[in-house]
């Protein structure tokens, strides 16, 4: 599986690892981030910039320098979406609906509203970005599918190892998949950890997920699914 | 595709993160087989034909394995009223269980059969069972035991482990061949137990190439046989070294292909009856061993041709039918982990 070639001006992200979804990425702009979603860096062909509705956002967080709670983070209208900085860490979540997978492409329906769908699911998305290290990153922002450092990862040169714990809720999450560069490395076991080792330098690409079965006529799974992103110097 | 993803992991790890097929020397009978538990896995450390390797069992997995070692050994009289040995079967079926991640424990049965040349004394029978235990350990930031759950960049540590067995005595160590007499070599039963204990390290070199390093001994005791006298196999050595090359890999079918090669140091000690030692018997040798692995699902098959590149035997004109005067080797082993 190739590496994703990222552009140190652009903060990147795949969101909802799989099922055909869209890439979101963070580009700063002046201490604000702006929030694009498209098909940048993932897997499969589409349109460089796919446009969401606001509306879909559920939450965006901001840990700010020297504080240990993190803040709502004012967000912006329009596409791309301002997330208001300058933040240590700055985490964005979304419900971007019911997807499905049909003879004619993907769409962004529930099978109930359409015909010969093959697969669908529901997708939460959250992208985390860390611009800097604090203890406090230990512990998450969200109760949303997080991925947390157990020490700091800016201190990490290529080929050491990254030790992370996936959590949800606030706790480990288990047989949770989790991708370096879009390259499934492991699943995590009942602590929830798992440890990658870094490739390269520049901007880091963490992707996990998780899919639980949906008992609705209008998806058949859920897909829950993170990023972290930060940059090794 | 995420469901392929984490399917795809889950079959990976349960086949070589903690997936194993880790490799065991099985005492048996000199000129004897060696079973070797290939490990397996889509992407993860590969496993030569026959060595042992650093992989332990899933923890509450099984593992079946079978293995035939079939020796064609060259003959140095062609005078058909002196018929020698023509060429033996170890059949070797096995049942390994994961404990906890880091200990497995297995248990073998071989079934040996010993063929001369026509109008020769033929053998065959079970061998005695063994018992074998084997520990992981890996060094990662410190030395620890294999966890429970190691991603595809934890198994590119170096992984390790110990193991160490015994036999029972199952077998018929006084089995008389067709003329009457008793041929220890010819036994398929040591008639005590002997032990044997190994340490092997792997290390991936890259996402193609794994090393993989085994060093183990056997030790056998004296047995005195029905018709009065005692022997003594010599201790046995092995030094295993081999490369192996992940050639090919379809993540949708789960099917992997290796090419592996095996450098196989072998020491004989020199058998003792009697209380002496015994001419015609013990030396050094090298074998070379290519081979082929093929993983599909949590099955593995492996196949290579085994045979002596250099030997340094004691008498070798007088050892024929024994290590080191093989004509080739062929080895075939199956494995499977539920």
């Amino acid at each position: 599986m190739s590496q994703a070639r990222i552009s140190l001006t652009v903060s990147a992200a795949l969101l909802a690892t799989a099922s055909h979804a869209h890439d979101y990425w963070f580009e700063q702009s002046a201490e604000d981030y702006l929030l694009h979603r498209g098909h940048r860096f993932s897997q499969h062909q589409g349109e460089k910039e796919v446009p969401f509705d606001p509306k879909i956002i559920t939450g965006a967080y901001c840990l700010r320098p020297n504080e240990v709670t993190p803040s709502h983070a004012v967000v912006g209208e329009g596409y791309p979406l301002r997330v208001e900085g300058p933040c240590d860490a700055v985490m964005v979540s979304a419900d971007s609906g019911y997807w499905s997978q049909t003879l004619t492409g993907t769409r962004n329906r529930s099978k109930d509203e359409l015909f010969g769908v093959l697969r669908s699911w529901q997708a939460l998305e959250s992208v985390k970005r860390v611009e800097t290290w604090t203890e406090r990153l230990r512990d998450p922002l969200s109760t949303d599918l997080e991925l947390l450092f157990t020490t700091n990862p800016f201190a990490l040169a290529v080929g050491d190892k990254l030790r992370l714990t996936v959590v949800f809720r606030g706790e480990p999450a288990q047989g949770v998949t989790v991708a370096y560069d879009g390259d499934p490395r492991g699943v995590t076991g009942d602590d929830g950890r798992i440890n990658l080792r870094i490739r390269h330098k520049g901007l880091q690409l963490i992707t996990a997920s998780l899919e639980e079965p949906l008992h609705s006529n209008k998806a058949d799974k859920r897909v829950r699914s993170t990023i972290l992103m930060f940059e090794i110097q | 595709m995420a469901s392929f993803i984490t399917k795809h992991l889950s079959i990976s790890r349960r086949l070589f993160v903690a997936c194993a097929l880790a490799g065991v020397n099985v005492p048996s009978f000199s000129h004897h087989g060696v079973a070797g538990l290939g490990a397996a896995g889509l992407r993860g450390p590969g496993a030569p034909v026959e060595s042992a390797t650093s992989a332990t069992l899933p923890a509450g997995e099984t593992l079946a394995y079978l293995k035939l070692d079939h020796a064609k050994y060259e003959t140095y009289d062609s005078d058909p009223a002196n018929p020698e040995s023509d060429y033996a079967n170890y059949w070797m079926a096995g049942l390994g269980y994961g404990v906890t991640p880091w200990f497995s424990a297995y248990l073998f049965l071989p079934y040996h059969s010993k063929v001369d040349e026509p109008r020769g004394l033929d053998s065959r029978g079970f061998a005695d069972i063994s018992v074998m235990g084997q520990i992981g350990f890996k060094y990662d930031e410190g030395w620890r035991l294999i966890p429970d759950n190691e991603s595809l960049d934890d198994l590119e540590d170096w992984h390790f482990t110990v193991f160490g067995g015994f036999t029972l005595p199952t077998g018929d160590a006084d089995l008389r061949l067709d003329d009457g007499s008793i041929d220890p070599g010819k036994s398929t039963g040591f008639g005590k137990p002997s032990w044997s204990l190994g340490l092997t390290a792997t290390k991936m070199l890259s996402p193609q190439w794994t090393f993989n390093q085994e060093l183990s001994m056997i030790g056998f005791q004296e047995y005195e046989y029905d018709d009065g006298n005692r022997t003594k196999f010599g201790q046995e050595i092995r030094a295993n070294s081999a490369l192996v090359y992940r050639a090919y890999t379809d993540l949708n079918r789960n099917l992997r292909v290796d090419l592996s090669m095996e450098a196989q140091y072998l020491h004989l000690g020199r058998d003792r009856t009697n209380g002496v030692d015994e001419t015609a018997t013990g030396g050094d040798m090298l074998y070379a061993l290519p081979g082929v692995r093929v993983y599909w699902d949590n099955t593995s098959a492996a196949f290579g041709v085994k045979s002596p590149i250099w030997t340094e035997l004691n008498e070798e004109s007088q050892q024929q039918g024994g290590e080191g005067t093989e004509d080739y080797r062929l080895i075939f082993t199956f494995s499977a982990l539920f």
